[in-house]
């Protein structure tokens, strides 16, 4: 479904990305792991038309993507919601969560996905008339992850959602991860937390400094060596 | 006096809210607002001419034709704050002071030095209000003021396109994110508020005098309002409209009209010093 390839990104004269390539299929979550400044963000916004790779080339539903605006980008169906929430903080809930809407699609479909998205964060339903920038960074992140899914997209890419978060709500939202998955939701995720997003991952990619250097099956991945040392404090 | 500086704030507030969203949507520093106001003012003033009748009946007309013109020269205006400079807010800043000269320029190239007015029916006339006696022209300003807000309001709050364009002013690259053409946004608001403004020049020029340099008075009460506001914030501007309006009769009364904009300035740069971020600065 997204086919990234052999992308170099950089900015200015800084290379942040060396000739990545990854592929996501239809139904699965696959994760990116990586630490701080590896570029596992960098790689998102390639993905999303924020920036544009300096080489190779990225494919959704087989075609090329990578020279797109973000906004075409979106309503081929790939919402990317980014790292730090960005909620606009003097609109409320509902607001926001409209503001997710694409103009493309049907009233009806869009109540579908509203009450949808009311059923897995209770709490949204609750606060509706009131401003994003007050609700709590859980809250924040729920709303960010809802607005994103009222697009109705074909792959959700979820950049550091459990960034700051408390344990439990961090749980919250891995459970929702799960949730969504089973339900056939294609999710591209990337997190520091690397045994979180490896628990809920089929496939994961490692990045260090710009470039994947290791990838497999998830649960293979949680029992290598190189990453339990690296990323699991093993 | 204080109803005084509450009537010209009417008009003080339109100017400004356009002036505020460009910036909060577009990161355009308009520096041709008052050139809006001016070229609003001679375009009422040449219709009453050739075609007779009140001004007030050509608002309309003069808003649609300025929201042509300024969907016209948004696309220039976008070219010179996109694409890889450096400073973007820079660019816009001596683009629009160029159109400003510009404009100013080519009015004093075709009307000259004259100085020119509006007369509308309203003129002259006055309205008794209990014990005070208000100036008709000037009411009526007021109220068109009033009720431009409104309208803008209700758009800005109540409309899907509303609530996208301060989405966008909140954070534009989000709202690209989540499938907003951010440039059509931009093309939309600049259009909106040179209709606005040009619409508001009729007035301001049936209330005062219509010349060539007249508009250097509203750029500079624009800027002063966002000052206050901080950019982008409307209810903000609204105060800080009528801040600025009775700051204005106030020193026009008592200690003259021609301190007015020193005090203007002095008040700003008060405010500057005390709050950067301006004495409202709030959100969208
Ligand atoms: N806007 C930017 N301008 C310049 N360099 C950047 C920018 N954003 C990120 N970088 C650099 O690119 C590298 C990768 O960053 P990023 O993709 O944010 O990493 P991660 O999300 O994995 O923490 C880092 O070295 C970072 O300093
Ligand atoms: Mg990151």
């Amino acid at each position: 479904m997204l086919e990234v390839k052999q992308i170099s990104v950089s900015y200015g004269l800084a290379p942040a990305l060396w000739e990545v390539s990854l592929s996501v299929r239809d139904g699965k979550i696959v994760a990116i792991v990586g630490s701080n400044g590896a570029g596992k963000s960098t790689l998102m916004k390639a993905i999303s038309g924020l920036i544009h790779p300096g080489e190779g080339t990225i494919e959704f539903d087989q075609r090329r993507i990578d020279h797109l605006p973000p906004h075409q980008v979106a309503r081929m169906g790939i919402a990317h919601v980014p790292e730090g929430r960005r909620i606009f903080p003097h609109l409320t809930v509902i607001e926001n969560l409209k503001m997710g809407v694409l103009p493309i699609k049907g009233q009806k479909r869009a109540q579908e996905i509203l009450n949808n998205v009311f059923n897995l964060f209770p709490i949204l339903a609750e606060r509706q008339r009131q401003l994003g920038g007050t609700l709590s960074g859980g809250q924040q992140q729920m709303l960010a992850i809802g607005r994103g899914l009222m697009s109705d997209p074909k792959i959700l890419l979820l950049d550091e959602p459990s960034l700051g978060l408390a344990p439990i709500i961090v749980d919250m939202v891995f459970e929702v991860i799960t949730r969504l998955n089973s339900q056939g939701q294609t999710i591209l995720l990337v997190e520091q937390n690397a045994f979180l997003s490896l628990e809920v991952a089929q496939y994961a990619y490692v990045l260090e400094v710009g470039r994947i250097v290791l990838e497999g099956e998830a649960t293979k991945l949680i029992d290598d060596p190189h990453i339990k040392k690296a990323y699991l404090g093993e | 006096m204080l109803i005084d500086g509450l009537l010209i704030g009417g008009l003080i507030i339109v100017v400004g809210i356009g002036f505020s969203l460009c910036f909060g949507v577009m990161h355009i520093v308009d520096f041709a607002v008052g050139e809006w106001v001016m070229l609003g003012a001679y375009t009422g003033f040449i219709l009453v001419r050739y075609f007779g009748h009140d001004p007030m009946i050509y608002l309309p007309l003069v808003f649609l034709i300025f929201c042509a013109l300024g969907w016209a020269i948004y696309p220039l205006i976008y070219r010179a704050v996109s694409g890889k400079r450096h400073n973007p807010v820079l660019m816009g800043l001596v683009f629009t002071f160029g159109l400003s000269i510009l404009a100013k320029g080519g009015a004093l190239s075709v009307w000259g030095y004259h100085i020119q007015s509006i007369t509308t029916w309203l003129s002259g006339k006055s309205l008794a209000l209990g014990p005070l006696t208000i100036p008709a022209l000037r009411f009526s300003g007021f109220l068109f003021g009033i009720l431009i807000t409104l309208l803008l309001m209700l758009f800005l709050y109540k409309t899907r396109l509303g609530i996208t364009i301060r989405a966008t002013a909140q954070d534009r690259e989000m709202a690209n994110l989540l499938g907003t053409d951010v440039r059509k946004v931009g093309a939309l608001v600049y259009s909106l508020y040179a209709g606005v403004t040009g619409m508001s020049g009729i007035l301001i020029g049936a209330l005062f005098s219509i010349h060539a340099a007249m508009g250097v008075k509203y750029c500079t009460l624009a800027f002063f309002v966002v000052v206050l506001a901080g950019m982008g914030y409307v209810p903000g501007v609204i105060i800080a409209g009528l801040i600025l309006g009775l700051l204005q009769s106030f020193v026009g009364v008592y200690i003259g009209g021609r301190y007015n904009l020193v005090a203007l300035f002095m008040v700003m740069y008060g405010v500057l010093l005390i709050t950067p971020k301006g004495i409202l600065r709030r959100g969208i």
